[in-house]
């Protein structure tokens, strides 16, 4: 067979329980147009990806916002982490969340405003998350809606959520997740053969019946309690939708390989959130390549972070209330190298995205990583002067390479403009004085 | 066995601190003058002797060794087997069975093994006599220091080295043991230990094991239950004087489950321990002991693991022996020798459930087999 | 003081009586039903319960609970399953699925034996569905709902050819069905109040049995439901009566104590050993069970009263809590047994005393590696007083904090000089650092001492307008506090009703504190006045 006459559709498919045997190919770089970004027989571009990253307690103030604005900045050398992946990030400064009154919930306000665009009066009112929106716009047809894991062994230490119940939980365990995305029902794009699992059928049929008694319930319970059953029904048809996936034979994806696992070390030293923070990088970036999601959400930990050096009595929480300001430096030095550390962590995920090639460009160039963070100056619990970063241009759709300084600004101007690189069509988004409907044009393509 | 006569019984109005035995290694200190020809190296240095000794070159001996212990063709080549514990392993014909030469070494000729020289060694005068085959304490400066025992193993690698380092396989072997083998107790009665004075010092077997603390080391405070078999207690007269411990000499014996201190015993028992302001004891304990107890030691261990010469370490060490006199043989049975020896603060309770020694300070941050995690030398 | 308890009372009776008359405003009752989501805990109990103990149930922890007012039980009754939560939740139905129709288990958890192995058999699969439905759902299921699942199990035993298989996919789909995972809590109109609703009876069974035992309902209970008996006065107290008597209060109890006392936040304690030698990996563990055990102990084996748990000595101990606690504890040695726990209790010049004092309190409200008299006396005021300490103001300069190095700062009574000295915000720290500042003798690990930093620790304060030197003196002012028997009548109430009191049910539970108070604060009591009440039966409007 000449090579024009290989397309996808020569793969044959098993038949459930018979005697058919599939014949697969082997992933050709022929599937891939010539730029190696859209699968040759349909154009169709390989799709984008999304992730939010979170670290706690901010950068310090004064130190790393940088001198010049727009594209070509110079990295201030506080940011010096961040110069490998300078061409591919945006550093924006000088934004806020407002409060608009309410209390200020310490280590909590700040990224929930910029996690979902509101601030609530308590936290247990937390509503649907950049991710989920994000994801609505690119996600259908994978695996896994979403995947979130946090670095500090807490599952609450995420701001991922689906809607208005509460948090999605992160997990915490690389092996875990290893286990859960490549483990039992990972289908490899690239293997030569393919047979669906009949139990997986099953398994879906099952649920699908369970969905059917939805109406059943629906009538008897309160206005609130269908919205928690709503969802419920919601997770149900995902899970429908992680076995139908796993049923069909996937799409040849050219970078996709497993990772590699190793032991688990998960605790609040900074060598052991550094290893950690490296194996969950690494998978999400597999995770990405091989098609088993769009959307990821990566926290470093919670907003109190207990990030540490051995024998040191306080954490970095506690570092950024007890350390004093030292009067030459004009700054709290280990806090300062906390906070470096954890730019550093942020260079390493992106870097693991743009690892990964894919023809021309990397997995990093058709993603936006969101990288936030709860404070502009942790010692304060200021809402000023948040650090907000992205990396990745969303395969086009987002410049990269600037500082963008919007002195005043409510910071979910970010979060806004990265939905709209996305495509999701809204005028606005957020509430109270955190609601903003206009992007930053000059980042949009 | 208890110490000899006229102990003096503890007072009742006195108080007793209860201490647990969190460490224990032979005492070493080796500098460059120990070994002035040289030493006698580790493994490969011993089958290198050994080939030579069978009459096969240095080229030939180095060849084999680097293909380990295979000859050109493939066959093992016997003498370079390590003596083990097992029989198959370099077996020697005793009674038309094969033995291993560790386990019986008087079927080996003598290897002739380098002995430590030098001014140093730890220890303490055990037969009241400064001659020139003594020592000198490096501590406590000490004169007429005998300790044979040192010289018998101070030129092996594995012993060839000075604090903080501590000898290899005895520290494996207490990491190993101490979770599986009844604690040693010690426990010091007077009238106010938090001054000098006369004591009371006792040893005792207990029947629970250690606690571990977070960093794998020993945990202070603990609890055990004192063993009331008389073969393990054993009762001396002690001073302290300037926060130092030190006892009249007597018997001491205790016994052990494991491989590496089955059994601990010793004549002319001398003891000189500093009291840390954390609570713990920690210095040397000397005395003569039954030289087969701790070749016993090694030929359990093997060549592989003990890293010595079995053979020569016999031989040396029978040699050596300065004390103890066989009645028929009129050979010397003990060897004069001195023990690292560190105890943390724990309290001692009777079978009936009497609590009989406190526990005082908080003991050491890093104890026992966590001891060389420790910032700065002990 | 009679006098003002008497008039409190009074008026507690007034407003009952003004209820009962239309005179106050009730909180609306409500009809509609309302869904709590069952924890890990349950989850793992009802399976062993309906299946046997002999099911591994691989917990895991699925979701993380949400804190609301306090307690993981109200949160469970805002939550729902997000998709992670679904996909282990599966999991672990075939997991269980598996060893419910594997050969050891078929033959007794089964009755009936199909026609043929490889084949559906709708009329044993009907058999065995809808039994297991009763238990799993905790009401008959409806016919829809049977021939639902047995088509279920048909189609899956064509696919695979093996009968087996289909009834394990059959529960699975059970297990994983809103009606196991969450308690549906329905309604019905209450004859003895027109225009009112009330639980219906196998709706009391579940509220009962997880308030009491943290189970699903058993046998006997769901044919209590079943037979109206439950709707009765006499029925629903004979059911109490038997649950109040049985070893699976300890259950209930333990899982209640876990929610109020925040124990959940174990699972990410972190204690620096390098700092805390003597905190090894098992004293967290330890030192839950150790307070949970005490508890146990005080509340149903001696039928104590609940204050003096501030103020007992009596506890259990582990050789490892006891190298911590700093006393002796004799233990016979089992080399791989079993850790031994030893009852124990502190001798009276020991400075350990009641709960505030256990290893479980002082680790848990601590930094990894200094203790926080704020966090400590923050839990003392949000877990056992249910006060509430609001939260501290953004924008304010620590700059004035001082470093541990500097001489006059040597301790932190003396470093928490801000707090008390700075009115902003002495106006919350008053609430809070007294409190903790009393148990500063005891480290992060819980090791007792009497200096930090070579500067001797002064545990001097005021509690309500009277002065105590150290926790000693701090804990019998705390156990006559009544805020301390308001906050567990309170917090119980919610527990079992997953919400929170509406206005009349505060009035009924302010005169059940002050009862206790007068009578003895016993759990037993408690349980029995929370349970008999018509109002925990009730479902209240959003």
């Amino acid at each position: 067979m000449s090579v024009d006459k290989i397309s996808r559709r020569t793969v044959l498919r098993g038949l459930l329980g018979g005697t058919a045997v599939t014949v697969g190919l082997p992933m050709l770089d022929c599937f891939l147009n010539t730029n190696g970004t859209a699968y040759a027989a349909t154009g169709a571009p390989l799709p984008p990806c999304f992730g939010t990253w979170f670290w706690g307690l901010g950068l310090t103030p004064n130190q790393w916002e940088p001198a010049t604005v727009g594209p070509d900045f110079e990295l201030p050398p506080h940011l010096a982490a961040l110069s490998p992946i300078k061409e591919k990030l945006n550093v924006f400064s000088g934004m806020q969340i407002f409060l608009d009154g309410k209390v200020n919930q310490n280590h909590y306000s700040g990224a929930q405003g910029q996690a979902t665009g509101r601030v609530s009066r308590n936290s247990s009112d937390y509503s649907v998350s950049l991710d989920t929106i994000i994801g609505g716009q690119i996600g259908s047809g994978t695996r896994f809606r979403s995947l979130e894991a946090t670095c500090d062994g807490n599952r609450r230490s995420g701001w991922s959520a689906r809607g208005s119940n509460g948090l999605n939980p992160s997990e915490t365990s690389p092996l875990a997740l290893y286990a859960r995305i490549f483990g039992d029902g990972f289908r490899d794009p690239n293997l030569a053969d393919f047979t669906p699992d009949a139990t997986a059928m099953v398994r879906r049929s099952v649920l699908s019946a369970v969905s059917d008694q939805r109406q059943a319930l629906m009538g008897a319970v309160s206005a609130s309690d269908r919205v928690r059953l709503d969802e419920y029904f919601s997770s149900v048809r995902d899970l429908e939708q992680k076995l139908a996936f796993e049923l069909e034979r996937p799409a040849p994806l050219p970078a996709c390989s497993l990772p590699e696992t190793s032991t688990d070390d998960i605790g609040s030293l900074v060598t052991q959130v550094e290893k950690t923070h490296r194996q969950f990088a690494r998978l999400m970036a597999h995770a990405l390549s091989c098609g088993q999601t769009r959307v990821f959400n990566l926290s470093l930990g919670s907003a109190f972070s207990r990030l540490r050096t051995p024998g040191e009595p306080s954490g970095y929480h506690s570092l950024t209330h007890e350390e004093p300001v030292d009067t030459t430096l004009g700054y709290q030095p280990k806090c300062k190298w906390l906070a470096e550390r954890c730019m550093t962590f942020f260079t390493e995920l992106a870097q693991a995205l743009d690892g990964i090639q894919e023809g021309d460009s990397t997995l990093l160039d058709r993603s936006v990583i969101f990288g936030f963070t709860d404070h502009g100056e942790a010692r304060m619990h200021s809402m000023k002067r948040l650090p907000v970063l992205t990396a990745g241009s969303a395969g086009g759709r987002l410049r990269t390479g600037y500082h963008v300084a919007a002195e005043g600004d409510a910071a979910t101007r970010v979060g806004f403009t990265v939905q709209q690189a996305f495509g999701v069509s809204r005028g606005s988004w957020g509430s109270e004085s955190n609601e903003v409907s206009r992007p930053f044009s000059q980042l949009l393509a | 066995m208890a110490a000899g006569l006229g102990v003096t019984a503890p007072n009742a109005r006195a108080e007793t601190r209860g201490y647990v035995i969190s460490m224990i290694h032979t005492a070493t200190y080796a500098n460059e003058d120990t070994c002035p020809s040289g030493g006698n190296g580790d493994t490969v240095d011993i089958r290198t002797r050994r080939l030579l000794g069978a009459g096969f070159g240095e080229e030939a001996a180095l060849r084999i060794i680097g293909n380990g212990g295979v000859d050109d063709d493939g066959n093992r080549v016997d003498i370079t087997r390590l003596h083990g514990s097992s029989a198959e392993a370099g077996g020697q014909p005793w009674n038309g069975q094969p033995v291993s030469p560790g386990n019986v070494p008087a079927l080996s000729a003598d290897p002739g093994i380098e002995s430590a020289q030098g001014r140093f060694a730890y220890g303490f005068d055990l037969d009241g006599e400064v001659s020139p085959d003594d020592f000198e304490d490096p501590d406590s400066h000490e004169r007429g220091v005998d300790n044979h025992m040192w010289r018998a193993l101070g030129c092996f690698d594995v012993y060839r080295i000075r604090r903080p380092v501590v000898p290899y396989n005895e520290s494996i072997v207490w990491d190993t043991a101490i979770d599986a083998m009844p604690a040693w107790l010690m426990s010091v009665t007077g009238e106010n230990l938090s001054q000098d004075g006369e004591v009371t010092v006792t040893f005792d077997r207990s029947l629970n094991v250690l606690l571990r603390d977070a960093h794998g080391g020993v945990m202070s405070g603990a609890t055990f239950v004192i063993d009331p078999d008389p073969r393990s207690h054993s009762v001396f007269n002690g001073t302290i004087k300037n926060r130092i411990l030190t006892i009249e000499p007597g018997d001491l014996a205790l016994q052990g489950e494991s491989q590496f201190y089955a059994v601990l015993r010793f004549t002319e028992t001398h003891l000189r321990l500093q009291m840390d302001p954390d609570g713990s004891l920690r210095g040397i304990l000397g005395g003569y002991q039954p030289w087969r107890d701790y070749y016993h030691y090694l030929a359990i261990r093997g060549e592989n693991d003990g890293q010595v010469d079995l053979p020569g370490v016999y031989y040396a060490m029978a040699r050596l022996a300065d004390s103890g006199a066989d009645p028929v043989t009129g050979e010397n049975t003990a060897i004069s020798a001195a023990y690292w020896l560190e105890a943390v603060p724990a309290f001692h309770a009777t079978t009936s459930g009497e609590v009989v020694g406190q526990s005082v300070g908080n003991g050491p941050k890093f104890s026992g087999p966590a001891a060389n995690r420790a910032p700065s030398p002990q | 003081m009679s006098a003002p308890r008497g008039y409190i009372r009074w008026v507690a009776r007034a407003s009952m009586l003004g209820v009962c008359l239309g005179l106050a405003a009730p909180s609306v009752v409500a009809e509609e039903s309302a869904l709590v989501r069952l924890t890990p805990a349950q989850y793992e109990r009802s399976i062993h319960d309906i299946f046997g103990e002999s099911i591994q149930v691989d917990r895991g922890i699925v979701d993380p609970g949400v804190r609301e007012n306090g307690l993981l039980a109200l949160g469970a009754r805002k939550l729902t399953l997000s998709a992670a939560a679904l996909e282990r939740y599966e999991s672990l139905a075939r997991q269980v699925a598996l060893q419910v129709t594997d050969d050891r288990h078929r033959t007794t958890l089964i009755p009936c034996t199909p026609v043929a192995a490889s084949a559906p058999d709708t009329a044993c699969a009907a058999q065995f569905l809808s039994r297991v439905g009763l238990f799993l759902f905790r009401r008959p299921p409806t016919d829809a709902q049977i021939q639902s699942y047995v088509a279920m199990a048909g189609s899956a035993s064509d696919t695979l050819d093996d009968f087996y298989a289909g009834l394990r996919a059959a529960l699975v789909g059970m297990l994983v069905a809103p009606d196991f995972l969450f308690r549906v809590e329905r309604t019905e109109p209450d004859p003895a109040q027109p225009d009112t609703y009330r639980l219906d009876g196998y709706s009391r069974a579940a509220r009962l049995s997880f308030f009491l035992w943290d189970t699903t309902p058993d046998a006997e209970l769901l044919a209590a439901a079943e037979s109206g008996a439950l709707d009765s006065t006499p029925g629903l107290y004979q059911q109490i009566d038997r649950l109040l008597s049985s070893r699976r209060m300890e259950d209930g109890l333990r899982e209640f104590f876990s929610d109020m006392l925040g124990f959940d936040g174990f699972a990410t304690l972190s204690v620096d050993a390098s700092l805390y030698p003597k905190f090894t990996k098992n004293v967290a563990d330890d030192a839950r069970e150790q307070t949970l055990r005490t508890i146990a102990q005080h509340l149903l084996d001696r039928n104590a009263d609940y204050r003096d748990l501030f103020v007992t000595r009596d506890t259990f101990l582990t050789p490892a809590l006891a190298a911590i606690y700093g006393v002796p504890l004799p233990r016979s040695q089992e080399l791989g047994g079993a850790v031994p726990w030893v009852p124990y209790r502190f001798p009276d010049n020991d400075p350990h005393v009641g709960l505030l004092t256990q290893i479980s309190f002082l680790s848990l409200h601590s930094h990894p590696g200094t203790t926080s008299p704020t966090l400590r006396g923050k839990a003392v005021r949000e877990n056992l007083l249910c006060q509430r300490v609001p939260p501290p103001p953004a924008d304010v300069d620590f700059s004035l904090i001082q470093d541990t190095s500097n001489p006059a700062f040597r301790t932190v009574r003396q470093r928490l000089t801000k707090h008390r000295q700075n009115p902003t915000c002495a106006a919350c720290h008053r609430m809070t650092d007294p409190i903790g500042l009393s148990l500063e003798v005891f480290d992060t690990s819980g090791v007792y001492r009497t200096t930090e930093n070579g500067a001797p620790i002064d545990t001097s304060g005021t509690y309500r307008r009277q002065h105590y030197s150290g926790v000693g003196e701090l804990a019998p002012l705390l156990r006559d506090d009544p805020a301390v028997t308001s906050c567990l009548v309170n917090r119980a109430f919610s527990y079992g009703t997953a919400r929170m009191p509406s206005d009349n049910e505060l009035g009924w539970l302010t005169e059940t504190r002050t009862d206790l108070v007068e009578d003895g604060v016993t759990w037993r009591d408690l349980m029995r006045r929370i349970t008999q009440n018509p109002d925990f039966y009730t479902n209240v409007a959003d």
